[in-house]
């Protein structure tokens, strides 16, 4: 642990809502274990001309969670589009609230041991869910039976400083919930998702929040939860702003136990390299994914790319097996087909050798190889 | 161009003939069948049509009991609805290559109406892509040909349905305000176009652009019909959240010239701007209107940009947020590329949304700029919309009607708005059509438009006039009032050059 900084953790909670219907139309919310895509209607599904309207009960499950965490309550509801594209995203926005949550300020007192700590709540609002991907090896699957279930977001401040704190408040605001039965708030059926949010700040900073925070997303057990909190403490120190792009990508990998030489601070070399030099996204994908794997210094793998310098043997035969592998593409060349053909051959090669022939070299052999055919 | 006279009766004379059984309901689809086979060619006013279906359902209903459509005057009246709105099992398509191939299985709750009152669906119109022009020229199947003229355009972007209605290729038709979008083609044809108070007619169903404005309506070539066909569509619907309850109303049966003493207002800086030739227009529609009894005064008015400015920024917000549901991946896109080649979702998306018009996607790429920055400019302009309400409303206290030219040109020729010369001496007009249009549309006060008069070179004029949220059988005994007064209903188009 370095003793030189201090952890501060603030909390984002959703809860699905058991009310009868979706937040938006009347499809059965209920949605754990069924079959794909047999609770949708044009409004969940995002068809054209399909309109919401609100479910009241999701107001009423609102009001009575923002008043048990003692939130000023607001007058008048307000929904807002939060835009972006993402295949389980039917609408391409989200309906949420933005600036006029149901509930904002409030604070649920904890037991610390022998204490009590008052963790302020920043804001409780009303949303509607996204679909569900399921990722297969050629294709990715989507169900639309979780799209526009109403969610209730629970956003603390920053008030946690240890595990154990979040752990309690995370098993009081879940017995709150099941209490007032406005959720059974089951985690296992993804009924109450976790998302903390970590920072860590030089304890020489005594007022200052730090500028980044770190999200790890899509928890949805107690105990990784801490495991996932204990991890960041025991091994980051000030990360860049922009590693958190490179983080989420680390927690897709967070299945796979990562190589005992794997240092997070790799992450941040990463970064600064990135910055310094133009390397494709993908590249660096693959760079992280072979550093959390096998312990290499990022630095390390992005050298031996560059120096992957191949002879003309090497490209020669290359070529041959992009050709082998791709004859679809091949055929479409030659038949005029498909005229864009010969430039997917030409990435693929340039993915294989990792940009580092010329594309113009590589176009012109690729042509002269498939007229000897 | 020859008019079977039965397609040129007005509803309630054909339910007459109907009714003594001197016509039938098949009878009716096969003139109009004919009809289609003499103009649609020249004109194209359909994106799809359902001739098959329609003789089916008019055998069917000649088959049902009398009594049942002596109840409905609608019963067996084919229609044609814009291709805007969804239609169950009939392919819905907006004139866009994005929903090309799109079936909906779900009806649009005012065409539903519609179909409940045993209307026969003729076909879906043309329009201008996604609602986004004013000349039914942004197709991506083609331009409507004005059947005054084959060199003119009919408006838009209900451009299809107000050209079908004027040819007798449907006796109503269903379409969608957005900006003048039925109050500016039903005057270029001729015909009588009406949208009534916001929210009284649903919008489930109308593949959406602007959410706080849009309105469905009804266009026909009298007063009558319309009224008919306003009063079967609107009614609160639970599958809009932002439908009014408010009394059932027929309109049609409440019809009356007893409109003396009404009062409508001009407004004046708006009057003073437009060409002289609409300025006559504007003239000649008002004498009428005193000869009838019917007080005309002059009003001043807020800055006339104004309304532009709002409209810009609140529609294309509106707009483009409600177009990033067309990504590609529920419905209306199949890959050309070869599957090999689109391996990131980036390049899926990125061919998907390619799908859009130009000019969509201009409007796409730059509406979001009032938005972004937390919306400050977006809110500024809410802001200042419930300030001219109020001011309108105020104005709604003392007068019936405010009256407003239906266009800002006599005549437009296709082609024409996409030269640069003409919109650089055109520039004026946007301010002055979103003074005359966006009122209705910012505010949803109901309005109507209906031909003032023919030219001498037989193009048709029409005036506009927009009351206050729920008044809508003052604007139509108005507007029946004037047509039974100058005799001009159930105009016959001939195009020019035959």
């Amino acid at each position: 642990m370095n003793n030189e900084f201090r952890v501060i953790i603030g909390l984002e909670i959703h809860i699905e809502l058991g009310t009868k219907s979706k937040l938006f139309c009347d499809c059965p919310s209920e949605h754990f274990g069924k079959r794909p895509n047999t609770q949708v209607c044009p409004t969940c599904l995002g068809m054209p001309g399909a309109l919401p309207v609100p479910n009241k009960k999701s107001f009423e499950y609102g009001i009575v969670l923002a008043k048990a965490l003692n939130c000023q309550l607001n007058r008048e509801f307000i929904f807002a589009r939060k835009h972006y594209f993402y295949p389980d995203l039917p609408k391409g926005y989200q309906i949420t609230q933005f600036k006029n949550p149901i509930g904002k300020r409030g604070f649920l007192e904890i037991k610390v041991g022998d204490n009590n700590q008052e963790i302020r709540i920043n804001r409780v609002h009303l949303e509607e869910d996204a679909g569900k991907l399921k990722h297969q090896k050629n294709q990715t699957l989507i169900d639309f039976n979780r799209a526009g279930v109403p969610l209730l977001e629970v956003v603390t401040e920053p008030d946690f400083s240890d595990t154990q704190t979040v752990s309690n408040f995370l098993k009081k605001l879940q017995l709150i919930v099941q209490h007032l039965e406005i959720s059974s708030a089951d985690m296992e059926k993804g009924q109450m998702r976790l998302e903390p949010n970590i920072s860590l700040i030089s304890k020489k900073e005594k007022s200052k929040l730090p500028s980044y925070k770190v999200e790890v997303k899509n928890i949805n057990s107690f105990n990784y939860v801490e495991k996932a909190i204990q991890y960041e403490i025991k091994n980051t120190s000030a990360i860049p702003l922009l590693a958190k792009i490179y983080i989420e990508e680390f927690t897709n990998l967070r299945n796979i136990k990562p190589h005992k030489n794997f240092n997070i601070r790799y992450l941040v070399q990463i970064c600064e390299i990135a910055e310094k030099r133009n390397y494709n996204y993908s590249t660096i994908k693959s760079t992280i994914k072979r550093s959390y794997k096998q312990g290499v210094e990022p630095r390390n793998i992005l050298k031996k790319i560059n120096a992957a310098k191949l002879d003309q043997a090497d490209i020669e035969n290359l070529i041959k097996r992009v050709i082998e592998n791709n004859q679809k593409a091949v055929k479409d060349m030659t038949s005029g087909k498909n005229p864009n053909a010969l430039m997917f051959l030409v990435g693929q090669v340039m993915k294989e050798c990792k940009g580092s022939i010329d594309p113009q070299s590589v176009k012109n052999l690729i042509e002269k190889k498939i007229k000897q055919v | 161009m020859i008019y079977p006279e039965i397609l040129n009766l007005t509803i309630p004379e054909l339910k007459e003939l109907l009714n003594s059984k001197d016509v039938s309901y098949s009878d009716i689809v096969e003139k109009i069948e004919t009809q289609i086979n003499k103009t649609e060619e020249k004109l194209n006013s359909y994106i799809t049509l359902t001739l098959q279906a329609a003789k089916k359902s008019a055998k069917r209903l000649d088959r049902l009991d009398k009594v049942t459509s002596n109840q409905n005057y609608l019963f067996g009246i084919p229609i044609s609805v814009k291709d805007t709105f969804t239609t169950r099992g009939v392919k819905t398509t907006v004139a866009s290559k994005m929903l090309r191939n799109f079936v909906p299985k779900y009806d649009a709750t005012a065409y539903r109406r519609l179909k409940a009152n045993n209307t026969i669906l003729i076909g879906k119109t043309n329009m201008d892509e996604f609602a986004h022009g004013f000349t039914t020229e942004y197709s991506a199947f083609g331009p409507t040909h004005n059947p005054w003229d084959l060199e003119l355009v009919p408006g838009g972007s209900s451009g299809g349905s107000a050209a079908s209605v004027a040819s007798r290729t449907s006796l109503l038709s269903l379409a969608s305000e957005n900006f003048g979008s039925i109050v500016q083609p039903s005057a270029l044809c001729g015909v009588v176009g009406m949208k009534p108070t916001y929210g009284r007619s649903s919008r489930y169903g109308i593949v959406a652009m602007a959410s706080s404005m849009e309105c469905p309506g009804i266009i026909g070539k009298c007063v009558e019909d319309v009224a008919m066909g306003i009063s079967s569509i609107i009614g609160k619907d639970r599958l809009d959240a932002t439908s009014v309850r408010h009394k059932q109303e027929n309109f049609y049966k409440n019809l009356t010239q007893e409109i003396k003493g009404s009062k409508i207002a001009v407004v004046e800086p708006l009057y003073e701007n437009v060409i002289k030739e609409i300025r006559s227009e504007i003239d000649q529609a008002t004498s009428v209107f005193k000869g009838i009894g019917v007080e005309i005064e002059f009003i001043d008015w807020y800055e006339l940009q104004l309304d532009q400015y709002i409209y810009d920024i609140l529609y294309r917000s509106e707009v483009a947020s409600n177009l990033a549901r067309y990504d590609g991946i529920r419905y209306g896109f199949k890959p050309e590329s070869h599957e090999y080649m689109i391996n990131s979702l980036h390049k899926y998306y990125l061919e998907a949304r390619d799908k859009f018009g130009k000019h969509v996607k201009r409007q796409i790429v730059t509406d979001p700029i009032s938005i972004s920055n937390d919306g400050d400019i977006y809110h500024e302009a809410l802001r200042i919309r419930r300030k001219n309400k109020i001011f309108i409303d105020k104005i709604f206290e003392n007068y019936d009607a405010i009256l407003t030219p239906a266009t800002t040109f006599i005549s437009l020729k296709l082609g024409d708005s996409q030269d640069p010369k003409w919109r650089e001496k055109n520039r004026n007009l946007g301010k002055l059509n979103a003074a005359m249009m966006c009122p209705t549309i910012l505010y949803g006060y109901p309005s109507i438009s209906f031909p003032s008069r023919v030219t001498s070179d037989n193009k048709p004029i029409g005036m506009h006039l927009y009351s206050d949220q729920f008044k809508e059988q003052n604007l139509l005994n108005l507007a029946f009032a004037y047509q039974e007064e100058t005799g001009l209903k159930c105009l016959k188009p001939c195009y020019k050059n035959e």
